[in-house]
């Protein structure tokens, strides 16, 4: 069996000459520092995250329990209160004390990606202010933080990874060529390509396996620390991403093997891939991002302040009269408790006015982002960095799609607690269904909708890998082009 | 052995304006050793490239061990152990590292250890240096481990460029030994070479290669080292028009 003996033998010879290169030592030392300098942040930022949304979910039971219990009280010794604080107004519950803050849970890979969870917060107040305000309050991130961005390990397999990669290909087989070693290595036999693909992967192993080990690292750790970890995902997440780092790196590997096979020496090698790494992880993003910024300008957040406050003013001085209009307009709510002077029951109205003058602007706003994120989604070919970035945040959950699935859920609570608050503000009953509040449950999005989404991003970096290996073979089957005859 | 294990027949090669075979015709009979002389830019490292698959011949035929080198390259290249000027090894790895590495390339059975240490005994390196980095090791201790990966392959042909360039007169002079034991054992040999010393010492048969066409064949043991040197600048500056 000659494929076989042949691997073996380029296996050992290289294993040696790695074992006895300092360069490969190097980069094995910074790469395992680089993997657990992030493995470390990741695990201590999803423990505070973990941690505050614990303390918040408790702090809303606990709210919730001692209103209910102050209702009790109050209905029992029939003692006064202020309006504004009464756990008996529909509207103090709805609003304040019954507040509940929905969070989008943690994966057993969160860890592993910060994702777009540094631009979203953990979680959105719920309350029967309007929905504009379930952004309002979150984390407040450090700015320089935000500059600066997040130390994780997709940054680590997106941008360090290839670089030391590249670090140990660059002169494979530069260096052979340029000593005149190449046409030695052919005469022996055992075809150049194989050669050169198990000097390659012998090196692309290197790196890559300690990088899944910390990936499988970080899931178990992150899977010991919370205890509702099993949600039944975890393996196909996992499989998932450890798809995404090693077709990337597969994609670094197959452009050093193209590289490998033009006419360069070591030098000009290792410009040549330098400036690779710079092209389709530096470059193409940032022009990607200048394209979206030319296309798709963000939406104008002054611009929708403004015509809030316009909103909030008009409705505000139309005062009960609005009360009155939307009494006409829905006379099932019209009972004899309801008083059009009444504060709660005029505040609700002019939101829900407010919400109305807003909503073409909200939808035009909506429709430009998804028009920019639909641009986005196509830019994302340009550049498999920018593929295997989504596609590392969307295994490990941290990503757009799986943010926007929960938002959809929230947008859905939060209409379903308006609907079992609005008319009881607005009758001005006395409020005592503090155990028939909603209560919220976060439906994990299903993987058939992740699939296809990880399937496409993983083929088109396939696609960059296939195109580079297509050249690279190319050039391998004109031997005289790779020894630099011609 | 008496047919030809090189054949070569009308061999043409240029190079943008340069031609640098003009129909080379040479027959190295089985077990001999060849010594191909001529200046630099007479054709004998192209005549080596086309042989070894390298580039291909505009014109002619080739043939190693009886295969077609223009229409079957690869399979060519496995009838053939090729030494060159300068023997490249990876310096972090031992003499007998580097044999067993490259020795494996092409192998297509389990060599024993054994065996790859009675080839770098043969090829003449010591036995101290075997298991030392190459890094430490002389042109001539190179060379030797060349030989060796060369025996190891067992192959009918042997191409030797400049074998004995850069190498001092006692390495000259064991790579020669060496050589000789190879055509003894029935191994064709064809060197291209500036050294005609040593060619007259080792081949069987010399050829005068000049503007890509053999000018002319000498038997060396009809001839001495003095008399070779004047037949060669004599030809040399026929073809050429150099006065000397």
């Amino acid at each position: 069996m000659k494929a076989p003996r042949f691997s073996r033998a380029v296996f050992l010879g290289e294993w040696r000459l790695l074992w006895r290169d300092p360069a490969a030592w190097v980069v094995l030392g910074v790469l395992t520092a680089a993997l657990l300098g992030a493995l470390w942040q990741g695990l201590a930022r999803e423990q505070a995250v973990a941690s505050s949304l614990a303390e918040l979910a408790q702090a809303d039971a606990d709210r919730m329990e001692a209103a209910a219990d102050l209702a009790q009280w109050l209905a029992d010794t029939e003692g006064g209160i202020s309006r504004f604080r009464d756990p008996r107004s529909a509207d103090v519950v709805g609003r304040r004390l019954g507040v509940q803050h929905l969070a989008l849970p943690p994966t057993a890979l969160s860890a592993l990606a910060v994702g777009q969870s540094d631009l979203y917060p953990a979680w959105h107040p719920v309350s029967l202010e309007s929905r504009d305000r379930l952004q309002a309050e979150g984390e407040l991130t450090h700015p320089r933080q935000l500059a600066v961005g997040r130390f994780d390990l997709s940054f680590v397999v997106v941008f360090v990874a290839p670089l030391l990669l590249l670090g140990l290909l660059a002169s494979v087989p530069a260096r052979e060529r340029e000593t005149g070693m190449l046409p030695w290595v052919v005469v022996q036999g055992g075809g150049l390509g194989s050669w050169l693909l198990g000097r390659v992967l012998l090196r692309w192993l290197l790196v890559l396996l300690p990088t899944l080990l910390c990936g499988v690292l970080a899931v178990l750790l992150q899977a010991m620390a919370l205890a509702a970890a099993g949600d039944g995902q975890t393996v196909v997440r996992g499989l998932l991403w450890a798809a995404q780092v090693t077709g990337y790196l597969a994609f670094w590997a197959a452009l050093a093997l193209w590289v490998g096979t033009l006419p360069l020496d070591g030098a000009r090698s290792a410009l040549a891939l330098a400036f690779a790494w710079l092209l389709f992880v530096v470059l193409i993003p940032a022009v990607t991002q200048v394209v979206l910024d030319l296309a798709h300008p963000q939406p104008s957040r002054m611009a929708y302040v403004d015509a809030m406050r316009d909103a909030t003013d008009l409705a505000r001085a139309e005062g009960s009269e609005a009360l009155v209009r939307y009494l006409e307009d829905h006379p099932e709510l019209a009972g004899d408790a309801v008083d059009a002077d009444d504060f709660f029951a005029q505040r609700l109205l002019v939101q829900e006015r407010v919400e109305a003058e807003l909503a073409p602007l909200s939808a035009a706003f909506e429709a430009q982002r998804a028009a920019r994120a639909r641009q986005a989604a196509w830019l994302r070919l340009t550049s498999p960095a920018l593929l295997t970035m989504d596609g590392l945040a969307d295994a490990a959950g941290t990503g757009e799609p799986r943010h926007r699935h929960f938002m959809a859920q929230v947008h859905g609570f939060h209409s379903e607690w308006r609907a079992f608050f609005a008319p009881r503000v607005l009758s001005g009953e006395r409020f005592l269904d503090h155990d028939r509040v909603p209560g919220f449950g976060y439906e994990q999005e299903p993987l058939r909708l992740l699939m296809p989404r990880s399937s496409w991003l993983l083929t088109a970096t396939a696609g960059f890998t296939v195109l580079f290996g297509w050249l690279a073979l190319r050039r391998w089957r004109s031997l005289p082009k790779v020894l630099g005859h011609v | 052995m008496t047919e030809a294990a090189l054949e070569l027949i009308g061999l043409r090669k240029r190079f943008g304006d340069h031609e640098a075979l003009t129909g080379l015709d040479l027959k190295v009979p089985g077990g001999t050793c060849y010594a191909l002389l001529g200046p630099n830019g007479a054709g004998k490292t192209t005549t080596l490239n086309i042989l070894l698959g390298f580039i291909a011949a505009d014109a002619g035929t080739a043939r190693v061990d009886g295969v077609d080198v223009l229409a079957e390259p690869a399979r060519a290249r496995t009838r053939i152990a090729y030494i060159p000027e300068q023997v490249q090894l990876y310096p972090r790895l031992s003499g007998f590292e580097n044999l067993e590495y490259f020795h494996g390339l092409g192998s297509r059975e389990d060599t024993a250890a054994r065996r790859l240490r009675d080839c770098l005994r043969q090829a003449g390196l010591d036995e101290a240096a075997w298991d030392r980095r190459v890094a430490g090791y002389s042109k001539g201790m190179r060379q030797k481990v060349g030989i060796a990966i060369a025996l190891a392959r067992r192959a009918p042909v042997m191409l030797l460029d400049e074998p004995t360039s850069g190498l001092d007169p006692q390495a000259a002079w064991e790579l020669n030994n060496s050589l000789r034991s190879l055509a003894e054992q029935g191994v064709t040999m064809l060197m291209a070479t500036h050294d005609l010393f040593r060619a007259r010492e080792v081949a069987s048969r010399i050829g005068i290669l000049v503007n890509g066409r053999l000018q002319q064949e000498i038997d060396p043991a009809e001839v001495a080292g003095p008399e070779l040197e004047a037949r060669y600048l004599q030809e040399v500056q026929r073809v050429l028009g150099v006065q000397a």
